[in-house]
């Protein structure tokens, strides 16, 4: 799921991933030339390669950055939720309206998910780097999956709702939502995850 | 669907973009070259060109032809629906039902959506293609947006629900499903599900209770 951060004070190494990211979420990978980043980061050709080895290097390196960026934002939201709430229904509710806000708050519109860029391309993408992005899509739904069975515990459905589907949703709605901003060039993202909030909230919460 | 072509140039021009959607939802548009097309449909290159002078208009006709399957598709089920159904949200649902087995019907390996993909790689694309693209998200939005319109006069949702966000919710539902079906399995799985997922949602807002 994709979160992007503000870095300040990068170094080269992150000036280079950087402008890396922009343009293969603007072009894709194929279309982001080693010389393009080179000029973007203003750096020269060793420079580049003294960082990575080879385009490769730099695709991993990109997608493991992304991952744990989101990872950890995510992780961030509940630790403030856990503090505050202890009713898991309401704990997953607000982590839901957090992560809303944090879409919103972004300065531009979310430049796009990394995972989903690199989907749309994998067949020129190592089993490796593959691999990564699906371990990474398993591993947030199931930690949405982990927080679903502690509200099951507790509140009865009101619908028959299969709990790693409605694990999902989240990560749907995030993906669709980032493709219909980039392709309407608009900012949906962060409403479409309240509407997650409030399926959830229908499913547990009786009329 | 626009019926198989019939002239020979017709034929020829189908099949090459059939391979090129395949090719560009499976590795990019940039990826994706002339050459390899000319020896998938057994062409010269000089007969690709007679279609396709320039790349460009290879994608313009790829996102044509996208729009006008899925508008037509959409237009087929959402007719039968409709004739099958007297109470509107009956029959949106039903029409969601039907379009969804028209997607677990599609051997459209690996999953995913031309739009989507052509949207991750924007940049690539002449302005007037991008705005077809964005046309096609828009009108589709809009024509969810109407049904739900019609179901509210009828059924009034709950309040807490803004029925642009929902129409939109149709969009996104398909489109993440894709990226996470892309990148788990290889298998289009989640897209079904969360279309379901999105059925019950729109009974739950409309008919509570």
């Amino acid at each position: 799921m994709p979160i992007t951060g503000v870095t300040k004070g990068v170094t080269t190494r992150e000036r280079i991933m950087d402008g890396a990211e922009a343009a293969i979420l603007r072009q894709g990978f194929a279309a982001t030339s080693i010389e393009e980043v080179i000029a973007a980061a203003e750096i020269t050709k060793s420079g580049f390669f003294y960082h990575f080895k080879d385009k490769h290097e730099l695709a991993k390196a990109l997608l493991e950055r992304y991952i744990d960026h989101d990872t950890r934002i995510m992780g961030e939201l509940f630790a403030k939720t856990d503090a505050l709430i202890e009713d898991p229904l309401h704990n997953y509710l607000a982590f839901l309206k957090l992560l809303s806000e944090v879409m919103d708050d972004l300065p531009d519109r979310h430049p796009g998910c990394i995972v989903a860029a690199y989907c749309y391309q994998d067949q020129i993408f190592s089993r490796e780097i593959r691999e990564l992005s699906r371990e990474a899509m398993l591993r947030w739904r199931n930690l949405f999956r982990s927080r679903l069975d502690l509200i099951a515990q507790r509140y009865t459905p009101t619908i028959p709702v299969d709990l790693d589907v409605l694990a999902d949703l989240t990560l749907t709605l995030v993906e669709g939502g980032i493709i219909l901003d980039k392709a309407i060039e608009g900012r949906f993202l962060a409403r479409q995850i309240l509407l997650a909030r409030e399926f959830v909230k229908l499913v547990f919460q009786p009329a | 669907m626009s019926g198989a072509p019939t002239s020979r140039g017709a034929q020829t021009r189908a099949r090459l973009l059939e391979l090129a959607e395949a090719a560009v939802i499976s590795k990019g548009y940039a990826s994706t070259s002339i050459d390899e097309l000319i020896a998938g449909a057994g062409i010269s290159k000089s007969g690709f060109l007679h279609h396709f002078p320039e790349k460009s208009d290879l994608a313009r006709a790829l996102l044509e032809r996208d729009i006008e399957q899925v508008t037509s598709v959409l237009a087929q089920v959402f007719a039968e629906a409709d004739a099958a159904h007297d109470d509107p949200l009956d029959a949106t649902i039903d029409g969601l039902e039907r379009f969804s087995r028209v997607f677990a019907a599609d051997p459209n390996t690996p999953p995913g959506c031309l739009i989507a993909s052509l949207t991750y790689q924007q940049a690539l694309l002449e302005d007037a293609h991008r705005d077809l693209l964005a046309g096609a998200v828009l009108a589709r939005r809009k024509a969810m947006r109407a049904r739900l319109e019609r179901i509210a006069e009828k059924h009034p949702p709950r309040a807490s629900v803004d029925l642009d966000d929902l129409a939109d919710m149709a969009v996104t539902v398909v489109q993440g499903g894709y990226v996470i079906d892309r990148v788990r399995t290889q298998q289009t799985l989640v897209v079904g599900q969360q279309l379901a997922l999105y059925r019950s949602f729109l009974r739950r807002v409309f008919q509570p209770g």
